[in-house]
């Protein structure tokens, strides 16, 4: 009575909807630190002593950039100059005539994903074989999967890419799906992937790793000033001026809080409030905070507001102090954003007047590093404005080539571990630059200490300061 | 003084947008007894396309509203009865949390999925749904801030929610409480069939219910859109806050759900603004609506309804398999296992291997939902704690120097502790109540216990480096292939022995019929609190074992909401036995995979778990089942021919009384044969349920004005018979005319407009509504009412009671009085005599007479022959499906009547 076509039916429903649950874990339960902008709020701690590149904005990056090739020129006749050879063909993903490289990331997320992070990646190989290919080698991409941030999903993919894709490295690498069974599993087979290291696979690993070094090291005793630097620069705040911190109710606000105080008090600004209770879900009264934050200056509403808070809160808060009388300089870490003012109008009104801190250049800055990216969107195909994800895949890739191309013609997994985790330094690249400089084996435990400000004004960012590297201090 | 009351006023008011969706909430759960999961998915959808209407294609504020709330919503709410909700009115507790579950994925996925094909295939300009924060409301852009007095702040936005959270309670309660649809939908919620019976046709006081309840989200969705980002996590988490606004209505009052949305608004106000020994304590601040949850549960959860004379809750589900013998029914699993293990060793790649090694750890996770929820008959949404809470406790121990093995017991037992815990709320909760404290407490457990950095390590986890259990390295997939199905063999095993032990049968009975349980002292508490533990260790072992296959133990592995999506699979499956937990868990593992081939989508296979919800409430007991049941009738069907081809009495299994089929020769006797003018026939009516034949050719004539009664004794077909004249049953031939109209097709409410009353043998009354709300549902008016009052004072006084706090004489007063006051053409009584004192048995008897001489045909079926002879004008014996003598209640034969009773059983 059972024909076999309904069976199958019925059978493939059902096995369909099984594999949904996957997505529906996500749905269901990432709600803290969800949005694409929450791992900024992160600490970002700095190479304790990093003197190289804190000047970077001094640095003409042309001239670095030109450096390293004639530095990996060299390299190449001193294994014997033939360009394109490799020691052995049984290398994962690394022929004579291609490199293959694969991206894992959360494309789409219930929370927001990193949109055109693929683009970003794609567009800088591409521009690399359109130069030669790198020691004669092309870069064969095959794209990004999406884990849509589930974590089963990602740790699925990662096997699929190196098991069945056979890829040489990953980049870029973003999303909270990249638990530590996933980035265990790249690391144990040997698969360099870079990123913007916000999970614990970038820190401490040899081949996670971080476009601007690993962002949550497992120890808070490391403390990134270039939270608080920017602001602190821009606005000339010192002795006498007042802060609030607002941080919120897990692990990474409570770190964030305390990264952002201890940034502001090197500077010699007083913190008179720092909170960790605001709630991980969207809250839709920010009353008790604007209530305690507008007293905090003994009685006064303090110099200013840096916020570490999930992105529906951050917005809510600022604008709900706005709406209080609030006079002086906000700041967060979350809403830079392109093309978010223009189609959020309500979100543009709340948090007009606030300051941005971002963790790469926004395109607002324009210069060589801008102008580059924008060229290589347009040779393929893509939309010109640099989104967040697109820069993260931009960045992430950029760095994987100047890996590459350091490592020369004999590209091994152990080579790749030698050359770059032998010492090793990415150099930022225009003028203003776009990343700041990352060097290995060092930021496998700390961040960059580089950011840019910006000022929400209408429907724009304005440029406020372009990226500056800042100290890394130790408690 | 003054900030505490701008505190008060802002976290009040914030509260509103809860209070408008528990509204819808309870209306729903008050009306069809189903807790809307989805109810969160609707306002999104709703709230998206009002977005892109509005945001996207510049309509007007005022357009787009009346499209996305008042068109879209309620037809999408007729829709979802008709497909779904309609069947699960008599689904049990897991299935309705499921089904709900499906349509939480499936319609913002559906809605998403029309989106992105509208951009990409027919490249309409509208946005995507990426990134939507805060879109426009039916408020001004940018919303206008006042100060109204001192501190208080209030903006628009929060002015309009305010506004429409009152006006909907408003008109719900008037609705729910005051209206005549309103009382036909409460009636139709506890008693479908009776209400069917009283004229009320349930299917459409189901769609009015579900269309307003859609309406309703979706006006939440809407005026709220401005105060959150516009996707589907979103909309599910602020559900869960609502819901804990509906638990302090008790599911069931809508003023107090209302009041709930504000006291949870004010209480995360005040404890935000005053509570400062909660900062120490990592995520205690997010928590307090669950907090409040349970809270609310705990106090207000508990069922007040007496639930006297209550057939079992659940019906057990039948052995298809029965009929086989044990090589048949053990060889489709043997060499499905062989065929698993062949792939699994010898053909498969590393990838697929790696999947189907995953699966079988996900299959000991299922195998938790089958004891919990399968045999004890608890909705747990609680396992994903207990994975996390063994992998992470093992993961701890480890770290500290500890051998593998002992940590791994530790983890379980750990993980059966926390179950113990969940489980406490059991004592005084069953039922949606206790899988939302489930739901509660796992939710507190992610956000407080696994962000405690010590136990989890932040972020980082723990790392569980393979281990060698004696000679067995697990670093190797195959080797930890075969732990694994050795474990889960093992689980199953057990499993199984426990469904046949005397606890497994304790726990059945304690499942299927609580007061009868009870009552021969089988202690409910120890039963459950054990199967919890139990199942939480299956779930923790799972977690262990999973733990191994990554190689570490984090706290974002499992978090507490993909606990409802593994119950969904499950119970598609089949939650009863542990087969469709295993199935589940391969499948959960690699269909991703199969998906993958197909479609890159991921819209497409959320919209496919959404129909797997609505195939889930055609066929509730899981998709295995289903193929049991479809083979059982395959071969039951067989055998009956085959049987009839060799002129055999059949042997159909399951079927305990012999069919009549076509060629026995006894002819029928017809009741009423002389009665010249009948208002009532029936010819030849065959009826039972599904392959169970129990009526055999039945044919009676009762005329207007007189008494007929069909005496028999147990399984003679008495309540069968009332069933099929009353509407409730359709037979499966034959003929029945009211009147000389053929109603044999008219069945429910539309066979009860023909004139027909029922006085079904549970008592035709609704337990949950009062003395009043009973008579008015069958008595409009109120100066009817009153004769009712006069003539029945008993009921008169209790007029504001719930009718099921009556006594039994009292209920059954209450439904046969209405009768009374306007005689029916036609009255059917199914034993009304049933448990009731001889002198309240009397008093029946007189009514039944007063209704005769008002003009009524009377049908009455009975055991007992003493009180109801006297009254009675026709008499006939009904024995196994047939009627064996008829005749005047003069002619009855007290020694063929006794004779006709101890015959009773199969020839």
């Amino acid at each position: 009575m059972i024909r076999s076509g309904s069976r199958r039916n019925k059978m493939l429903r059902s096995s369909a909807a099984l594999a949904t649950l996957a997505l529906l874990a996500v749905s269901c339960g990432s709600d803290s630190d969800s949005s694409s902008g929450s791992a900024a709020t992160s600490v970002s701690t700095a190479p304790a002593g990093t003197s190289a590149g804190s000047d970077a904005t001094t640095v003409d990056a042309t001239d670095a950039s030109t450096a390293q090739t004639a530095e990996s020129t060299d390299a190449t006749a001193a294994t014997g100059g033939t360009t394109g050879s490799t020691s052995s063909g049984t290398v994962r993903g690394v022929t004579d005539t291609e490199i293959t490289i694969g991206g894992l990331s959360a494309l789409t997320s219930p929370g927001g994903g990193y949109t055109g992070a693929d683009l970003g990646a794609k567009a800088r190989f591409e521009r690399v074989n359109a130069e030669g290919g790198i020691n004669g080698r092309m870069i064969n991409y095959v794209g990004v999967k999406d884990d849509g941030e589930d974590s089963t999903k990602n740790l699925d993919l990662a096997r699929e890419l190196v098991q069945q894709d056979d890829v040489f490295a990953l980049a870029p690498v973003v999303g909270q799906g990249l638990l530590p069974a996933s980035s265990d599993f790249l690391e144990e087979n040997q698969v360099p992937f870079v990123g913007w290291g916000f999970m614990p696979g970038f820190c401490g690993t040899s081949f996670g790793f971080g476009f601007n070094g690993c962002i949550t090291p497992p120890d808070g005793n490391i403390i990134n000033t270039s939270l608080a630097g920017t602001l602190v620069q821009a606005l000339g705040l010192g002795e006498g001026d007042t802060v609030a911190v607002q941080g919120y109710d897990a692990e990474g606000g409570k770190l964030g809080a305390d990264i952002l105080a201890a940034g502001f008090e090197k500077a010699g600004v007083t913190v008179v409030y720092k909170d960790t209770s605001m709630p991980t879900t969207d809250a839709t009264d920010f009353t008790p905070f604007v209530q305690k934050i507008m007293e905090s200056a003994d009685g006064k509403p303090p110099t200013a507001v840096a916020m570490v808070s999930l992105f529906n809160n951050t917005v809510g808060l600022t604008g709900s102090l706005t709406a209080a009388g609030y006079e002086g300089a906000t700041m967060n870490y979350l809403t830079y954003v392109p093309g978010l003012l223009e189609s959020a109008p309500q979100v543009a009104d709340a948090i007009n007047g606030t300051y941005v801190n971002t963790q790469w250049l926004p395109q607002e800055f324009g210069g060589p590093a801008i102008e580059q990216i924008k060229t290589d969107l347009q040779a393929i195909g893509a939309d010109t404005t640099i989104g967040f994800g697109t820069s993260i895949g931009y960045w992430s890739a950029d760095v994987l080539v100047q890996m590459l191309q350091a490592v020369g013609p004999d590209l091994t997994p152990e080579n790749f571990d030698k050359v770059i985790n032998g010492g090793w330094t990415y150099e930022p690249v225009g003028d203003p630059f776009g990343i700041g400089p990352v060097s290995y084996p060092q930021d496998h435990d700390q961040p960059t200490p580089c950011a840019a400000l910006v000022q929400v004004d209408g429907t724009e960012y304005k440029p406020v300061l372009p990226m500056t590297c800042y100290d890394i201090l130790t408690k | 003084m003054d900030k505490f009351i701008a505190l008060v006023v802002s976290g009040g008011v914030s509260g509103a947008i809860y209070s408008l969706l528990a509204s819808g909430l309870v209306l729903t759960y008050a009306t069809s007894g189903v807790f809307n999961f989805a109810h969160g998915a609707i306002a999104f959808s709703t709230a998206f396309l009002f977005y892109e209407l509005h945001t996207g294609l510049a309509w007007p504020v005022w357009a787009a509203a009346i499209v996305s709330i008042l068109v879209f919503a309620p037809l999408l709410g007729v829709l979802m009865d008709r497909i779904i909700f309609r069947s699960l009115r008599t689904a049990d507790q897991s299935t309705k949390v499921v089904a709900t579950v499906g349509l939480l994925v499936a319609i913002p996925a559906l809605t998403l999925f029309v989106t992105e094909t509208m951009i990409n295939t027919f490249h309409w300009k509208i946005p995507g749904p990426d990134n939507i924060f805060s879109p426009p409301g039916l408020g001004p852009v940018p919303k206008k801030n006042w100060n109204p007095v001192g501190n208080v702040r209030i903006d628009s936005n929060q002015v309009i929610i305010l506004g429409a959270a009152v006006v909907a309670a408003l008109v719900l309660w008037i609705v729910v409480r005051r209206t005549r649809i309103g009382l036909q939908m409460r009636a139709s919620v506890e008693r479908p069939d009776l209400a069917e019976a009283r004229g009320i046709d349930t299917n459409r006081t189901s769609a009015f219910s579900w269309a307003l309840s859609f309406m309703l989200a979706g006006l939440a969705g809407v005026v709220g859109a401005p105060l959150f980002s516009l996707t589907p996590a979103n909309y599910t988490l602020i559900l869960f806050l609502s819901a804990t606004a509906a638990v302090i209505g008790r599911l069931r009052s809508i003023p107090f759900a209302f009041v709930g949305g504000i006291v949870l608004g004010l209480a995360q106000s005040l404890f935000a603004g005053y509570a400062t020994f909660a900062v120490g304590i990592t995520g205690f601040s997010t928590s307090v609506p669950f907090i409040v949850l349970l809270i609310g549960l705990l106090v207000l959860g508990r069922e007040r309804t007496r639930i006297a004379g209550q057939v079992a809750e659940v019906a057990a589900i039948p052995d298809y398999h029965a009929d086989l013998s044990r090589l048949r029914r053990i060889l489709p699993w043997a060499s499905a296992v062989a065929a698993f293990s062949v792939y699994l060793f010898v053909i498969a790649d590393e990838f697929w291997r790696g999947l189907l090694v995953k699966g079988l750890a996900y299959s000991l996770i299922f195998l938790s939902f089958v004891v919990v929820t399968g045999i004890g008959g608890m909705v747990s949404l609680a396992q994903a704690t207990f994975v996390t809470m063994a992998s992470l406790m093992t993961g701890v121990l480890v770290s500290h120097g500890w051998p593998f093995l002992p940590a791994a017991i530790v983890g379980v037992i750990a993980a059966a502790i926390a179950g113990l815990i969940v489980a406490l709320p059991s004592v005084r909760l069953g039922g949606l109540a206790l899988a939302l404290s489930s739901l509660a407490l796992a939710l507190l457990g992610e956000r407080v216990l696994f962000a405690w950095k010590a136990f989890a390590n932040s972020n980082y986890g723990w790392k569980l480096p393979p281990p060698k259990l004696g000679p067995l390295d697990l670093d190797s997939p195959r080797i930890l292939a075969v732990v694994l199905m050795i474990i889960v063999g093992l689980v199953v095993l057990v499993i199984g022995n426990l469904v046949r032990s005397a606890s497994g049968r304790e726990i059945a009975a304690v499942r299927t019929a609580p007061p009868a349980a009870s009552a021969i002292g089988l202690s409910l508490i120890r039963g459950k609190l054990w199967i919890f533990a139990f199942s939480a260790g299956i779930a923790g072992l799972g977690g262990v074992m999973i733990g191994v296959y990554n190689g570490s133990a984090t706290n974002a592995s499992f978090p507490a909401g993909v606990g409802l999506a593994w119950l969904a699979i499950v119970v598609l499956f089949g939650i009863r036995k542990p087969s469709g937990a295993v199935l589940a868990g391969i499948m959960f593992s690699i269909s991703p995979q199969i998906i993958g081939w197909v479609t890159d989508s991921t819209r497409i296979a959320d919209i496919l778990f959404g129909l797997g919800a609505v195939q889930l409430a055609k066929t509730p007991d899981g998709v295995l089942s289903n193929f049991s049941r479809q083979g059982f009738e395959r071969r039951a069907a067989r055998r009956v021919r085959r049987d009839r081809a060799l002129q055999r009495p059949s042997t159909a299994a399951r079927v305990d009384e012999s069919s009549s089929g076509s060629g026995d020769a006894q002819p029928s006797v017809i009741v009423g044969a002389d009665q010249s003018s009948a208002v009532l026939e029936l010819h030849g009516i065959i009826g039972g349920y599904g392959p169970v034949e129990v009526l055999h050719g039945i044919d009676v004539r009762v005329a207007p004005g007189t008494i007929t009664v069909l005496l028999g004794s147990n399984g003679a077909g008495k309540s069968t018979l009332c069933l099929t004249v009353a509407g409730g049953l359709a037979a499966s031939s034959g003929t029945i005319t009211i009147d000389g109209q053929d109603v044999t097709t008219a069945l429910g409410s539309r066979r009860a407009r023909h004139g027909v009353a029922y006085a079904p043998e549970s008592r035709g009354i609704f337990p949950g509504l009062s003395v009043e709300e009973n008579l008015t549902l069958v008595l409009a008016k109120a100066s009817d009412r009153d004769v009712v009052y006069a003539r029945f004072p008993v009921l008169g006084e209790r007029r504001k009671l719930t009718a099921g706090s009556l006594s039994g004489g009292e209920q059954q007063m209450l439904a046969l009085a209405p009768l009374v006051v306007h005689p029916p053409k036609i009255l059917v009584a199914d034993e009304p005599s049933l448990g009731l004192a001889p002198r309240i048995v009397d008093q029946v008897m007189a009514l039944l007479a007063e209704m005769r001489d008002h003009g009524t045909a009377v049908l009455v079926v009975e055991e007992k022959a003493t009180h109801v002879l006297p009254i009675a004008d026709q008499v006939a014996f009904l024995e196994l499906g047939r009627v064996t003598w008829s005749g005047a209640a003069a002619d009855v034969d007290t020694e063929a009547l006794a004779a006709s009773y101890l015959q009773a059983g199969p020839a």
